[in-house]
Parts: structure tokens; C-alpha cells; sequence
């Protein structure tokens, strides 16, 4: 077969060397020549310089008359190198600025946010995030603060006069005492109850003084907090506002006032879970004594067991004169 | 080929000064220094001319797109135009696969004197053609640059990012895988063997 008459282009293997450039040279001269025979004419030369041309001209003038005039979108013409790269850039620090801005107002906001507000609960649950792994000592301890904390924004809630708040806190007390169980260990069983008994007090303490419609999440926080004591959830009075009978200060203190209602369960020298201003005098788990003067009338009879009895007990009643018809009297 | 064309020893790096300062006098040396040689990359891979043109004219714009931001980093200019033609060709590629057509070959070859030549060069274009085709990517690339782009091995290395001598020994290679695929050429070069000797 006859080979094309193609010419030769230059620089396309002039630099060719090795063992076997005398070999390749028919191959290469048969590959300049379809290269050339591949060449453009000069009428398709012109035709595409006019056009390409004619851009560039566009595209300096565009970028002479400033950003603002080039066009935003690739498509819409061939210039856009330099309105691209500045509106990305921008774009992308609006979209920084933006996302920096939100997320520091959302975090503020939920730091900053209490019971009844938006991001409280959202500032409950980054609070549980960080918690320690359930069924641990610490988990424990971190949850008993965190409830210490509802209990204060109940009462904070409660002291002006933002019912729905405390309900709200009440409520989120019941959801962190949902998840703690008292631990194995007879120490830090002790620790824990005596804990518990303290917040019940504070508990019973906002019952007493609740108005509103915080009621009944803390009736349901006293209950939950019952449940895990193991003492039998008291039954609420019917009435939000306390009768002066269940107030703390007007019986199972001192001995000297007698209660208006001289039933057992408000004569017990206070222990009346229900509305009872000092739980810890009817449960310690160290032992003997309490707040109401029964000191030395502890010991097992008094302290046994870790949870006071929905009845009357000796220990309970011993010392209290306050009762019309106080309990026998054994080993006095 | 024309005048311009052949001044590939030009120093470009003036030229895209001057041209990145929006002298269109420079950018119109710097395309009739490169227009051919683009177009002559895309028109081996394409059957109709006007493919081969608007493939040109694409790299022509985005050349002025990014002109702007080339610069000068030991890659010479010609290897930066055909990284663009290259992207151009891959993104082309991807979206169309053109077919060959018997009348372009014979288009291509009309540059033969008479018919009988005519038909050989179609015959024979098509044989290199389909030659090429089949050689692997790497080759493939390296003949483009180094005979249909007109790029120096050097430039057809920084276009590759490979080394020279690498590309050297792929072009070797090309050609050799060519030579036994064309049976003519593969006579020529077997009778100048035998006929050196003596």
C-alpha cells in the first residue's frame, strides 16, 4: 500500500532518540503527515478567532467596568472569572456569618433559658449529653445535682409566682428522677437516701406553697420520688392551697402546737410524708436523732429500716406530745 | 502551517502578560500560535470538523476565563492550554461518543493528488485512525501531544505530569504498537532495514 504524501510537522518528533528512532521514523513521519492533513483552514481559523476574539475583547471590558457589571452565572457569558470567584467567596462568608450568628444566638439562648422558656429543654438535653455513663457513682451523684437544680428552678419559678414555669421544672425533676436507682452499696445507699429525704423536704416544702399549676407535676415529682424511696406515694389534699394544718410550721415541730386535725397520720411528730416539713425526722439512715427532739430514741427500733412506715411508728411517735391521743408508750 | 504557527520557539511568557493585561493584540498572537494545534488535538479524536471547532473555541473561552489566574510555576503555557483542552475533551467525552464517518475521512485526506491517492489516504488515515484508537490511554495521550498538539516531550511531560524520559519511552512504545498495526509502514521499515545494511 502506497503511503499518504503528508509533510512533516515540525517539533513533533525531532526530539525522538533512542534505540529504535530509525524504526520509528515511518510511523512518525505517516503520523505528521495526518496531523497536517488535520489542520484547520484559515477559513475555519477566522471563524473561530472572530468569536474568540470578539470574548476576549468583552470580557476586558467587563472587567475594566468592575465586578459589578460582569455576569453572576457561568452561562451567561465568558467573563464570569472574575464575578465567580468574589460571589463565592462572599457567599460562602454570609453563609459562615449566618451560620456563626445563629448558632450563637441559639447558644446563648438556651444557656440563658429557663423553665417555661423555649430552649429549656434543649438546654436539659445538651445538660444530658455530657452525663457520665449510666449505672455509675458519678452518674449518680451528676444526677442528684441536676436534680438539686430543677428542685431550685422550681422554687425560683414558684417564688415569682411563674406557675407554668415551676410546672415545667417540676417536670423535668421527674424525667432526671426517672432515671436514678439507688445504688448497691450500703455507704453510698445511705448517702443517697439521705439525699433523697432532703429533697423530698424541698419538695413538700413547694407543695406546701404551690398555687398554681404546678401542682400536680409536683405531686408527680413527690410520687415519683416516693416510688423510688419505697414509701407509699401520700395522697394529695384535695385543695392547691395548703390548709394551715399541713403548713410546716404549724405542727410536728415543738411539741407545744397542738394540730387541728389529731388524726394519726398528722401526729406523728410530722413524718406525714404527705406534707410533712421534715421527712429526715422520720427516716435517718446514720441512725438515731432527728430535728424534733427524739434524740436517743433511735437505734433499730427507729432506724431499721430505710423507709418510714405509712403508720405510726414507736420511734415516730416517741417524744410527741403533740397528739391528743398520742401512741403507748413503750420502755417509758 | 502557518508562519505564526511555526514560531513555536516564541517566548509565550510575554505574550500572557500581555494578554492577562487585556492586550488583545497579544491574545490574538497567542491564539494563532495555538489555535491549530488545539484544534488539531480534538479534530484526531472527532469525525466532523465543526466538533473539532466548538471543542477549540470552548478552550479558547475558558483560556479567558482563566487566564487571570495562571501563572507561571515551571509549567510552560502550551502544557496549561492542553490541560484545559484535555479537561475539555474528557468533559466532551463523557457526554458524547462521536462516531467516524467514511465522508470525513475522505475529507480529511482531500489534500491527496489524484483519486487513487485519495482513496489510499482515506484508507490509510482510517487504518491510523483506528491504530491509534486501540493503543492504551497513556499512548494514546502522548501522540496526541507529542504529533497532533505539536508539544515538545518536555511540555507533553508537564501536560501528563509525568517525567520526560517517561514519556519518551511511552512514545517509543506508541510507536512501535503503531508500526505493527500498520502493515505498510511495517513493509517500509522491514525493507529499510534490509536494504541499510548494504
Amino acid at each position: 500500500m502506497k503511503l499518504p504524501t503528508f509533510q512533516r510537522l515540525p517539533n513533533a518528533h525531532s526530539d525522538a532518540s533512542g534505540p529504535g528512532e530509525a524504526d520509528d521514523r515511518p510511523v512518525a513521519e505517516l503520523l505528521d503527515g495526518y496531523a497536517r492533513s488535520l489542520s484547520p483552514d484559515d477559513e475555519a481559523l477566522s471563524r473561530m478567532g472572530a468569536a474568540v476574539r470578539a470574548a476576549f475583547a468583552e470580557s476586558v471590558t467587563l472587567r475594566d467596568a468592575g465586578p459589578e457589571s460582569a455576569p453572576s452565572r457561568p452561562g451567561q457569558g465568558v467573563v464570569g472569572w472574575r464575578r465567580r470567584p468574589w460571589s463565592r467567596r462572599r457567599a460562602a462568608a454570609a453563609i459562615c456569618a449566618v451560620a456563626i450568628l445563629t448558632l450563637s444566638t441559639v447558644g446563648l439562648a438556651t444557656a440563658e433559658s429557663g423553665p417555661g422558656q423555649p430552649f429549656y429543654r434543649l438546654r436539659l438535653g445538651i445538660e444530658a449529653v455530657n452525663l457520665p455513663p449510666a449505672g455509675s457513682q458519678n452518674r449518680l451523684v451528676a444526677d442528684l445535682g441536676r436534680a438539686d437544680s430543677r428542685l431550685d428552678d422550681v422554687a425560683s419559678s414558684a417564688a415569682t409566682s411563674d406557675w407554668s414555669a415551676a410546672a415545667d421544672a417540676a417536670s423535668a425533676y421527674v424525667e432526671v428522677m426517672t432515671g436514678v436507682a439507688l445504688p448497691a452499696d450500703m455507704t453510698a445507699r445511705g448517702q443517697t437516701l439521705k439525699h433523697l429525704d432532703d429533697q423530698l423536704a424541698r419538695l413538700e416544702q413547694l407543695r406546701a406553697g404551690s398555687h398554681g399549676a404546678e401542682t400536680a407535676e409536683l405531686d408527680k415529682a413527690i410520687a415519683a420520688l416516693c416510688q423510688l424511696l419505697g414509701i407509699p406515694v401520700p395522697t394529695p389534699p384535695a385543695s392547691p392551697t395548703p390548709s394551715p394544718t399541713a403548713h410546716p410550721s404549724d405542727h410536728g415541730r415543738n411539741g407545744d402546737t397542738p394540730p387541728p386535725s389529731p388524726t394519726v397520720g398528722e401526729s406523728d411528730g410530722g413524718h406525714d410524708h404527705g406534707r410533712s416539713p421534715q421527712p429526715n425526722a422520720s427516716r435517718s439512715p446514720e441512725g438515731p436523732g432527728d430535728s424534733d427532739g427524739n434524740a436517743g430514741t433511735g437505734g433499730p427500733g427507729s432506724s431499721g429500716s430505710d423507709h418510714p412506715s405509712p403508720t405510726p411508728r414507736p420511734s415516730d411517735s416517741h417524744g410527741d406530745s403533740s397528739g391528743p391521743t398520742p401512741p403507748p408508750t413503750e420502755g417509758h | 502551517m502557518s508562519d505564526v504557527e511555526t514560531q513555536d520557539l516564541v517566548d509565550t511568557a510575554d505574550l500572557v502578560e500581555r494578554a492577562r493585561s487585556g492586550d488583545g493584540a497579544a491574545f490574538a498572537a497567542l491564539y494563532d500560535v495555538f489555535a491549530p494545534r488545539v484544534y488539531r488535538f480534538f479534530r484526531f479524536r472527532v469525525s466532523a470538523a465543526e466538533a473539532a471547532e466548538d471543542l477549540t473555541q470552548r478552550v479558547f473561552l475558558k483560556m479567558i476565563e482563566q487566564l487571570p489566574n495562571y501563572e507561571q510555576r515551571g509549567i510552560p503555557f502550551a502544557a496549561w492550554v492542553f490541560r484545559v483542552a484535555r479537561n475539555a475533551w474528557i468533559d466532551e467525552d463523557r457526554t458524547n461518543h462521536p462516531s467516524v464517518s467514511i465522508d470525513d475521512l475522505v475529507d480529511s485526506a482531500a489534500e491527496a493528488d489524484g483519486p487513487d491517492d485519495l482513496a489510499a489516504a482515506a484508507i490509510e488515515s482510517e487504518q491510523l485512525r483506528k491504530a491509534i484508537a486501540a493503543l492504551p490511554p497513556d499512548q494514546r495521550e502522548v501522540i496526541a501531544c507529542r504529533f497532533f498538539a505539536g508539544l515538545s516531550s518536555r511540555e507533553t511531560a508537564a501536560q501528563m505530569g509525568r517525567s520526560e524520559g517517561s514519556v519518551r519511552v511511552i512514545q517509543h512504545r506508541a510507536l512501535a504498537a503503531l508500526r505493527r498495526k500498520l502493515p505498510a509502514v511495517d513493509r517500509a521499515t522491514g525493507a529499510e532495514s534490509q536494504v541499510a545494511p548494504q
